[in-house]
């Protein structure tokens, strides 16, 4: 008896630490279901075969590429080192391990195409059943979600047919990013939760699902969802570790250490400028700075930056230098930490320190080693940022492009295989960020207010205040590059998106707006999906539009509901009036990000109908649209 | 109470169940099928009557797009005979452009009769449309047994519309 116990704290804990609460659980399974419901099980990007051949290699017990199992082993994003192809985020690589083996085991028992049916129908089936709990209506919702479920699996098999040459590496790295995807919803919520109440979170993990191109991005093996997903986690971890008398207190700050350190094992560059800003508010806020927290803080996160120190020794033989800082294969516009040439062979082989004839102690070595490791980064961090204003003032219109309007950008299409205006801007891919614009007048005048009290503005936390800095921080070190082609929704800026959701909802006449009026968002937003959707179809078959000019449909109609939106987060702040317009411009906001990722993931970009889902291959069989 | 446990079960255990009765261990039934690929390429087929389009579009982009679209009107081809599973192509070129764009169509018995095919329309850089019009050559190809025959051919202007 005492062992049931047991079981039932675990399984508690386990829920509260990963989804708070059974809501959370909730918002994760149905992000989930969503993005398995668009998942394509083929390469969206050429970068993806690097780590997909990684992942072949490393489940075959070999750190460096020899085999190209998909595509060509010299992809966008493969480093060479000492005449070997090595891949990068290895982090992924190895996490992604577990459901390498799962997808294994279970091709050996079934028939992976219906594995995958069956999976999702009982994914769907958990969400309908717990939704049932929560809404208390039992009932309803186990016999009609159990009548819905079986007609989907019975269709679905009805039309499937075989997956050819199962891409198991591919598959494995998929689930991995959609199920940490799948975080960024429920965090989303727990982070408005707290302070706002449930309803209001549940409104946010709907902005944060359907309102950004999360769901599209889900699917891709690319690091943005994750970088999101951990600045959400760290955001909450230093929350809750600055609550007074709060049990699992210093945990919660622990908790962040090890999931940027996670976060640098997959992209150290990005994780860098996550660790920067986080620094810059836990060091100053932080209830206790004695000797005793720094040392356990500071060894909690060497030991979880341990498998990033192996994995670099075991490619360079130096734990200090990560593969994005060898030479590159091919050069590409990702951000390296070394220089733009990408020509230097990594900061800080400490060797060269010896050979000026005075004989240093070993120790000096590597502490020397260390700094210059340290410092090597920062500064190229510093000068990215410096860049990205740089960039601002000197090309505003560049900006204007990956920001606000895209269009046919010039620069895009010298490089872009496919259509060049299928690539959107950020405010396009989500107008639910014109609120950010409209509410800058609000954001002002809260921080007056803050600075006079010498507090933080009401209802913004220390994890907002790390948000915001990261924000600004990961926008400065991405500017200088964009607009650039194969960014489909400007994916290098992806991970800002959700942020600035939960930063909107902090300010004042957006938390009015939604307490009130949170029932006429989702309804405005179900609605519009719904019904506009199919009015996009109409348009889309009616207009006989190209590839490139679907995108700038979309990219149209988000603007104009960016406009109405950002129009009344200006007034907003001035009178209450318009709350419930505010709310449905939101809903519609909204819509026409989840619309469009629909349109994108079963007709834009069909990857060779490889739809997981038989009945999505068939959907995208059925409509017209080339 | 109980109704509603055998509902979630019985739910479960059909998911389960069948999903483990199509795998290889169990292997009672192949739930996955797929049309074969025999004898792709061999056969014959006869084209009644092919009225192809002579006019296509090159239209300038709408809402900002600025690439121009190719588009080429679908057509009905009238099948008979069809034996094996013969290939058909229906290509256009533009020599002038160095382009070729076609459709492939693996045909079977059930095809014969009025059979739809398409170009699927298709993008180009507005700095290379220079010409207000390009002449084009659609052909209609069948390929089996090893040789291919042009079966129905026409020129095709294609009309740059700004």
């Amino acid at each position: 008896m005492i062992d049931d116990e047991r079981i039932v704290r675990g399984r508690e804990l386990g829920v509260r630490l990963l989804f708070g609460d059974r809501v959370g659980v909730v918002i994760f399974l149905a992000s989930l279901t969503l993005f398995v419901a668009l998942w394509r099980t083929a390469f969206l990007i050429n970068d993806s075969y690097t780590i997909a051949n990684g992942l072949y290699a490393v489940a075959n017990g070999d750190i460096s590429m020899t085999v190209a199992e998909y595509g060509a082993l010299h992809s966008p994003g493969a480093n060479l080192y000492g005449g070997e192809v090595f891949s990068r985020n290895y982090g992924v690589i190895v996490l992604s391990l577990p459901f390498l083996y799962a997808l294994r085991a279970l091709a050996a028992v079934a028939d992976l195409r219906i594995a995958l049916i069956g999976g999702w129908c009982l994914l769907l089936f958990a969400t309908l059943l717990l939704t049932g709990r929560v809404l208390d209506r039992r009932r309803a919702f186990t016999v009609g979600g159990g009548v819905l479920v079986v007609v989907l699996f019975g269709g679905n098999v009805a039309l499937a047919t075989p997956l050819s040459q199962v891409p198991f590496d591919l598959l494995a790295l998929q689930l991995f990013h959609m199920t940490v995807a799948a975080f960024a919803g429920t965090l989303a919520y727990r982070l408005l939760a707290t302070t706002d109440g449930r309803r209001v979170g549940v409104v946010a993990a709907v902005v944060v699902v359907g309102g950004t191109p999360l769901a599209f991005w889900a699917s891709v093996p690319k690091r943005h969802v994750i970088t999101a997903a951990v600045a959400l986690a760290v955001a909450l971890g230093l929350t809750y570790s600055r609550r007074e008398n709060h049990e699992w207190a210093f945990e919660a700050r622990a908790l962040c250490y090890v999931l940027i350190a996670l976060l640098a094992w997959i992209h150290a560059p990005e994780a860098l400028v996550l660790f920067t800003a986080f620094l810059a508010v836990d060091v100053p806020t932080a209830p206790s700075n004695g000797l005793k927290t720094v040392g356990a803080l500071g060894a909690v996160f060497l030991v979880a930056l341990l498998p990033l120190f192996v994995t670099n020794a075991l490619i360079s033989g130096d734990p200090l230098t990560v593969p994005r800082m060898l030479r590159s294969v091919s050069p590409d516009a990702d951000i390296s930490l070394t220089g733009s040439g990408g020509g230097g062979s990594g900061g800080g082989s400490g060797s060269s320190g010896g050979s000026g004839g005075v004989r240093i102690p070993g120790f000096l070595l590597v502490g020397i080693a260390l700094l210059q490791s340290a410092v090597e980064p920062l500064q190229r961090l510093l000068d990215l940022l410096l860049g990205g204003v740089e960039a601002l003032i000197a090309k505003p219109g560049e900006a204007y492009r990956a920001l606000l309007r895209s269009g046919y950008v010039e620069s895009v299409a010298r490089r872009s295989e496919d259509t060049a205006a299928a690539n959107l801007s950020l405010l396009e891919s989500a107008p639910v960020l014109a609120a950010v614009v409209g509410l800058v007048p609000a954001g002002l005048a809260a921080g007056r207010r803050s600075v006079q009290r010498r507090a933080l503005p009401d209802g913004f936390t220390t994890g907002d205040v790390f948000l915001s800095l990261f924000v600004v921080a990961l926008s400065l070190v991405y500017i200088a590059s964009l607009p650039l082609h194969a960014q489909v929704t400007v994916r290098y800026l992806f991970p800002i998106t959700p942020l600035l959701v939960v930063l909107v909802f902090r300010l004042a006449p957006v938390r009015r707006t939604l307490a009130t009026h949170w029932r006429t968002v989702l309804w405005s937003c179900a609605a519009a999906v719904l019904i506009g959707g199919q009015f996009v179809l109409v348009a889309l078959l009616a207009l006989d539009v190209g590839r490139g000019e679907a995108f700038q449909l979309h990219a149209l109609l988000a603007l104009g509901v960016a406009t109405l939106l950002g129009g009344w987060t200006l007034v907003a702040s001035l009178t209450d009036r318009l709350d419930r317009l505010g709310a449905v411009c939101l809903g519609v906001a909204v819509a026409a990000t989840t619309v469009f990722v629909g349109f994108a993931a079963v007709e834009y970009f069909p990857l060779g109908q490889s739809h997981a889902l038989p009945m999505m291959r068939a959907l995208a069989d059925l409509l017209p649209i080339q | 109470m109980d109704a509603e446990r055998a509902t979630v079960w019985g739910v479960v255990g059909i998911v389960v169940v069948t999903t483990l009765v199509s795998g290889p261990l169990v292997g009672a039934v192949d739930l996955t099928t797929e049309s074969g690929h025999e004898g792709l390429g061999t056969g014959t087929v006869t084209v009644d009557s092919a009225s192809l389009p002579d006019r296509g579009t090159l239209t300038a982009g709408r809402f900002g797009a600025g690439e121009y679209t190719l588009r080429v009107p679908d057509t009905t081809l009238e099948l008979s005979a069809v034996e094996g599973r013969p290939i058909l192509v229906y290509r256009l070129s533009i020599p002038e452009r160095g382009y070729t764009r076609s459709s492939t169509y693996f045909l079977s018995a059930s095809d014969a009769g009025p059979f739809s095919v398409s170009l699927a329309d298709d993008s180009f850089d507005p700095d290379t449309v220079e010409s207000d019009a390009y002449d084009g050559r659609l052909q209609v190809v069948v390929r089996a047994n090893d040789s291919s025959r042009v079966v129905a051919e026409r020129s095709i202007t294609v009309e740059v519309v700004e």
